[in-house]
C-alpha cells in the first residue's frame, strides 16, 4: 500500500517536473502569462473592494474573508490546473478515443491522463493565491503549510468533480460542453461568499456542485480553526476521489476506441 | 473608410441580414451557451438581495434595479461578436489582400456583420436574462416613452464595442501578436465598463477616468439609462457616445489606411 502510495507520488512530480520543464523552454512566454493571470484575478478582486467601500460585512463575511476566499480557490484551481491538467479536456480524451495510448502503457490510466497535461497559466493563479494568503495572515511556517494541504484539498476536489462531469462523456457520447458548463460552475460559486447564499443554494453547495469544500470550508478552518471540520473535509476529499475514480472505471467498461490515427509521443 | 452612398447600403444591410441569419440557424446552440448568464445572474440575484435587502441602494438603484442593470451589461459584452479575431487572422495571414479589391468597404462589411450578429445575440441573450430577473426580483419599469431614446442609445454602444475591436485588431499590421491588447481591453471594459455595478459607485477619480473612457458609454451608460432613465443623463450619455464614435472611426480610418499600405502579398 505504502509503495504504492509511494510509486503513484513518483509517477505525479516525475509528469510535474517533464511539465514545468516544457514550460520554461519559453521562459519569456510563461512569465508572461503568469504575469497576466496574476492581474486578471486582481481585477476580479476589484469588484469585492468597490463593495466593501459601501458595506462593513456581509452575513458575516469582511473583505479580508473575501480575499482568503480568494486565496483558496484561485490555489485549488492552481493545483487542478498544473497538477491535473488533463482533467480539462477528458471528455475529448474519450469522445475522440484518446484513451487508446494510456491503456497501451502499464500505468493507471485515469491518473495518467490527468497528469498528462499541464496550464503554464495557472502559476499565476498559484502566485496569486499565495500573495493574497501572505497579505491577510500573518505569516509562518504553520500558515503557510496549512495553505498549501487546504489548496491540495480543494484542487482534488476540482479534479475529481471534473472527472465525474467528464465522464459523463461514456454515456452521453460528447459530453464536453456539458462537463465545461459544470467545472465552470463549481469554479464561479467557489469565488462567491457562502453568506449570499439561501440555504437551499448552500446545501446545494455542500453536495451536488462542492464549492462549499473547495473554499468555504477551508476559510472557516482557517478562521476558527477545528478538527471537526478538518475531518470533514478530509472525508469529503476521499469521499469525492473514490467516486470520481469509481464512475471513471465504470464508464472505461463501455469505452470504444476511437479509429481517429493521432501521433502520440510520450513525455 | 469608403463612404456609403445610398444605394450601397442595400448590400451593407444585406451582409447583416445573413451575419444575422447564420446565427439563427445555430440558435439551439446559442441557448446553451446562456447558462453561464444564468449562473452569473443567479449569484447576484442572492447578492443583491443579501446586500441591499429591503430598501437599500447603491448608486441610486435599489436590488431590482442592480439586478436588472446586469441584465443590461452582461447581455452587451456576451452578444458582441469576435469578428476582431477573424480580422487578425486576416491582416497577419495576408488574406486581407483578396478582400480589398472586392466591391465594398472592408470595415463597413465587418460593421455589417458585427451589427446583424449582435442584433440576433442580444435579443435571444436579453430574452434569457429577462426572463430570469423577472421572476426572482419582479419586472423593471420601463420608460416606454423614452424607449426610442434607449435603443439609440444602444446602437451607438454596438458601434463602439464594433469600434474599439476593430482598431485593435487592426494592430495585427504592426504587432505579431495583438492578443495582450484584447486582454487589456477586456479588463478596462470589465472595470471602466461597469460590468458588476455602475461606475457612479466607484470612488471619485476611478470615476472620473470611466467617464473620460469609451468603455462606460459602451456598456454601463446604456444599461442604466435602460433600468433608471433620466434626460440630464441621456444628453450626457449620447454626447460621450457621439465623440467616441467620431474619434474611433478616425483613428480606425487612419490605421486602416496606413496599415493597408503595409500588405504585401507573396505569390499572388
Amino acid at each position: 500500500m505504502l509503495t504504492e502510495a509511494k510509486r503513484v507520488t513518483k509517477f505525479v512530480l516525475q509528469y510535474f517536473s517533464a511539465n514545468l520543464q516544457s514550460a520554461m523552454e519559453y521562459r519569456g512566454a510563461f512569465l508572461s502569462q503568469i504575469i497576466f493571470m496574476f492581474v486578471n484575478n486582481i481585477m476580479l478582486l476589484f469588484f469585492w473592494w468597490v463593495l466593501f467601500s459601501k458595506i462593513e460585512s456581509l452575513n458575516g463575511w469582511s473583505f479580508q474573508h473575501i480575499m482568503r476566499l480568494y486565496a483558496i480557490a484561485s490555489g485549488a484551481y492552481a493545483v487542478k490546473a498544473i497538477l491535473f491538467g488533463g482533467s480539462f479536456s477528458l471528455s475529448s480524451t474519450i469522445a475522440e478515443g484518446g484513451l487508446d495510448f494510456y491503456l497501451a502503457l502499464p500505468k493507471p490510466v485515469l491518473l495518467h491522463v490527468l497528469v498528462s497535461r499541464s496550464f503554464a497559466s495557472a502559476w499565476g493563479d498559484l502566485v496569486f493565491g499565495l500573495a493574497i494568503f501572505l497579505l491577510t495572515v500573518s505569516p509562518s511556517i504553520g500558515m503557510l503549510l496549512a495553505f498549501v494541504i487546504l489548496i491540495l484539498a480543494g484542487g482534488l476536489v476540482m479534479t475529481s468533480f471534473a472527472v465525474i462531469a467528464h465522464s459523463l462523456s461514456f454515456w452521453v457520447g460528447y459530453g464536453a460542453r456539458l462537463a465545461d458548463e459544470l467545472t465552470e460552475a463549481l469554479l464561479t460559486f467557489s469565488l462567491y461568499p457562502e453568506g449570499i447564499f439561501s440555504a437551499v443554494t448552500r446545501w446545494v453547495l455542500y453536495t451536488l456542485i462542492p464549492a462549499g469544500f473547495v473554499s468555504y470550508l477551508p476559510v472557516r478552518i482557517m478562521d476558527e480553526f477545528s478538527w471537526p471540520y478538518v475531518g470533514l473535509l478530509g472525508f469529503f476529499v476521499l469521499g469525492i476521489v473514490l467516486v470520481a475514480r469509481f464512475i471513471f472505471y465504470r464508464g472505461l467498461k463501455r469505452y470504444e476506441s476511437g479509429n481517429l490515427v493521432v501521433t502520440n509521443a510520450a513525455g | 473608410m469608403q463612404l456609403v452612398r445610398a444605394g450601397h447600403l442595400k448590400k451593407y444591410l444585406q451582409v447583416a441580414e445573413i451575419s444575422l441569419t447564420n446565427r439563427v440557424v445555430y440558435l439551439a446552440d446559442h441557448f446553451a451557451s446562456s447558462i453561464f448568464l444564468l449562473l452569473i445572474l443567479f449569484i447576484f440575484s442572492q447578492l443583491w438581495r443579501t446586500v441591499l435587502g429591503a430598501g437599500g441602494t447603491l448608486a441610486g438603484l435599489d436590488s431590482t434595479g442592480m439586478l436588472w442593470y446586469m441584465v443590461f451589461t452582461e447581455v452587451i459584452v456576451i452578444s458582441t461578436p469576435a469578428y476582431h479575431r477573424l480580422v487578425s487572422d486576416e491582416v497577419k495571414s495576408g488574406d486581407i489582400a483578396y478582400k480589398l479589391n472586392r466591391p465594398y468597404s472592408y470595415t463597413l462589411y465587418y460593421l455589417a456583420a458585427h451589427c446583424g450578429e449582435f442584433a440576433i445575440r442580444f435579443v435571444t441573450n436579453l430574452a434569457i436574462g429577462a426572463v430570469f430577473a423577472y421572476l426572482t426580483m419582479g419586472p423593471l419599469q420601463v420608460a416606454w416613452a423614452q424607449l426610442g431614446w434607449v435603443i439609440i442609445s444602444f446602437s451607438l454602444a454596438m458601434v463602439l464595442t464594433f469600434l474599439m475591436n476593430f482598431s485593435l485588431a487592426l494592430l495585427a499590421f504592426w504587432f505579431e501578436d495583438n492578443r495582450p491588447f484584447f486582454w487589456i481591453q477586456s479588463k478596462l471594459v470589465f472595470i471602466f465598463g461597469g460590468m458588476f455595478v455602475p461606475v457612479e459607485a466607484y470612488p471619485a477619480g476611478l470615476r472620473i477616468v470611466s467617464y473620460l473612457l469609451p468603455m462606460r458609454y459602451g456598456v454601463s451608460a446604456p444599461a442604466r439609462l435602460m433600468v433608471d432613465f433620466d434626460y440630464a443623463f441621456l444628453w450626457q450619455v449620447l454626447l460621450g457616445q457621439f465623440i467616441w464614435a467620431t474619434i474611433l472611426s478616425l483613428i480606425t480610418a487612419a490605421m486602416f489606411q496606413k496599415g493597408v499600405r503595409r500588405v504585401h502579398v507573396n505569390g499572388g
